[in-house]
């Protein structure tokens, strides 16, 4: 059975660090005797910072201060509020607003005790513990969570940009001013026109998101401009839900027949997309096919955060991090989760990045109580939404395999019955997941 | 006498019939359902390999569907902060047997666990008190930025 989110992974320290590494570890043998449990006024003085108000970010903040009410906890974050990415796609019919998913720091800050400063992290001094913002302040960490979220790599198909995407070519991979152009783009498609929405290389965040977005809006062609063509250009093979998206596509698009509302061309057919016409309003597969759109929803390769490449915490494309706790294999006292991290074969979601969170605070926590931090347990549950009243459901469990070795993963999609009792009763549940996850983060 | 013979057959009678109106339900699959790629062994075997992770981490993995410390009191994904230790317990071995429903979400989520990570679970749970996690009123004064200003739209 295929593995639902692989990629390549080669994990190595680079030399300097290995130095670094035994240094620490000298240095630790030294000094473990003493300080089994950290005193109470000493924990008042130990400071967490957080790089990042996302669900990673949020959730480690909230669940460090429900195992620990002394540390003194410092989220860094740009952003007044934060808009959830889980159920954006459902911005594009109006089943929900944006309003819908927007969350405040203010639950944050009063019910946890959390200092919020409404900054860009930007350079870390390691040798200092010490952490630089736009703005000219600085904050001294003891433990340092970085969870900024991956970098939406534009350039990563020749002759796209973000200037292109924020004019243009929507990619909207997370809610922005570009949700809001392509959601006018797809209400003005020419009648008979052709919307086209390329999918990149996994890792991306979110693997059913493309498809389920693609779904959201041939409903609403369907209804307005049925003779216009969502076409889906795929760089991958398999795809997460690939037993039932089909189904329901066959059912309901005339997917696989000439009148197809929806069509799916894969990477054997040149689905992979590698550049932009952008006069032409045509995108270039691997082979040199070309699929000229009306409208052209590009959604990016990613790549770590750019802030984890400026701090020299990435190999390669992501954030490599022990799994047992979510520390740094390259910087010491330094915890990654979510999105920028390498996590294969953990998919990029939300709900992974909350799980991840709270592996990362209860080591911290552990370790001030002078304990070793315990076996991780990862999740990821999701209850997605085909359309109003048709849900689907997937499971995944990720369990620990070992210190440097990737987590090992287990997943389960139920099938789809035919009187679509169940398909009911989960696409209710999307709903009710949607809600409660929002608030295991932020209330 | 009679009359409550008469009763629990009419009982009996409904209680099979809804049975196997379940059981039909996974027999009328038109799609079949995919795992993998570690078999649900390995699945085992793993977890026994190491020592068994915190009940807070257990428990607080169920926190994304039923909220911190599964005190979320939705109508639909029911709340498990408060339950009965044996109530929990059975009704992850039920699920784990499918004797509900093969496609409904708690079989695919019990199925890798291990019975003591669903005491530790049913432990955990047991001692949280009842009452609702999230505070009323608290995402009320959210506001959301300039060009996010949009008229909701009818269904």
């Amino acid at each position: 059975m295929k593995n639902l989110h692989t990629i390549a992974q080669k994990p190595d320290l680079s030399r300097r660090d290995s130095f670094k590494s035994i240094g620490l570890f000298m240095l630790a043998l030294t000094t473990q005797g003493k300080s089994a449990h950290t005193s109470e006024k000493a924990m008042k003085q130990f400071r967490v910072v957080i790089i990042g108000g996302g669900i990673g970010g949020a959730s480690a903040a909230k669940y460090l201060r429900i195992l620990n009410p002394h540390v003194q906890i410092t989220v860094v974050e740009p952003n007044p509020e934060y808009i959830f990415c889980p159920g954006s796609n459902e911005i594009f019919p109006g089943w929900c607003s944006i309003k819908d998913l927007t969350v405040t720091y203010n639950i944050l800050k009063q019910r946890y005790n959390t200092q919020v400063i409404k900054d860009f992290a930007q350079h870390i001094d390691y040798d200092r513990k010490m952490l630089s913002l736009a703005k000219g302040g600085t904050l001294f960490y003891d433990k340092l969570i970085v969870s900024p979220g991956p970098t939406f790599d534009y350039a990563g198909i020749e002759g796209y940009s973000k200037d292109l995407a924020d004019t243009h070519f929507p990619a909207a991979w997370h809610v922005s001013p570009q949700t809001l152009l392509l959601k006018q783009q797809i209400k003005s498609l020419k009648q008979g026109g052709t919307l086209c929405i390329s999918i990149p290389d996994t890792p991306y965040r979110c693997p059913p998101a493309p498809y389920e977005r693609a779904t959201f809006i041939a409903h609403m062609l369907k209804k307005n401009n049925p003779a216009a063509k969502v076409l889906i250009l795929d760089s991958q093979k398999d795809f997460i839900f690939d037993n039932i998206y089909p189904y329901y596509w066959e059912k309901h698009f005339s997917f696989g027949k000439s009148d197809a509302i929806l069509e799916r061309i894969g990477p054997e057919d040149g689905g992979h997309i590698v550049k932009l016409d952008a006069s032409a309003k045509t995108l270039i597969g691997q082979n040199g096919q070309k699929f000229k759109g009306d409208v052209l929803n590009i959604i990016p390769p990613h790549k770590a955060a750019k802030f984890a490449f400026d701090n020299h915490l990435v190999q390669d494309q992501w954030c490599p991090v022990e799994y047992k706790d979510y520390t740094s294999l390259k910087q010491k006292d330094v915890y990654i989760i979510g999105d920028t991290i390498l996590g294969d074969p953990m998919p990029k979601t939300g709900y992974i990045a909350s799980n991840q969170a709270r592996v990362a605070v209860q080591a911290i926590n552990d370790e001030l109580h002078g304990r070793s931090p315990g076996t991780p347990f990862m999740v990821n549950d999701c209850i997605a939404m085909v359309e109003q009243g048709f849900g689907m459901t997937l499971s995944e469990i990720f369990r620990y395999a070992g210190k440097n070795k990737p987590l090992e993963a287990r997943h389960y999609i139920p099938g789809v019955d035919k009187n679509g009792f169940q398909q009911k009763m989960l696409g209710s549940e999307a709903r009710a997941w949607q809600e409660n996850f929002k608030r295991s983060v932020f209330s | 006498m009679f009359n409550s013979l008469y009763k629990k057959i009419i009982l009996l009678f409904l209680f099979l019939s809804i049975t196997l109106a379940w059981s039909q339900q996974d027999i009328n699959i038109s799609i079949q359902a995919q795992q993998g790629p570690m078999t649900l062994e390995k699945n085992f075997k793993l977890a026994d390999r190491y020592p068994i992770p915190s009940a807070w981490l257990l428990a607080n993995a169920c926190a994304g569907c039923h909220g911190t410390d599964g005190a979320e009191m939705d109508t639909v994904i029911p709340p498990i902060a408060g339950m009965d230790k044996k109530v929990f317990i059975e009704m992850m071995k039920a699920y784990q047997s499918e004797k509900a429903s093969k496609s409904i979400v708690m079989t695919l989520v019990a199925k890798p666990l291990t019975s003591n990570e669903i005491s530790a679970m049913a432990e955990y749970f047991s001692q949280i008190k009842a009452s609702e996690w999230t505070q009323k009123n608290w995402n009320k004064d959210v506001k959301v930025p300039n060009w996010a200003e949009e008229k909701k739209e009818a269904k």
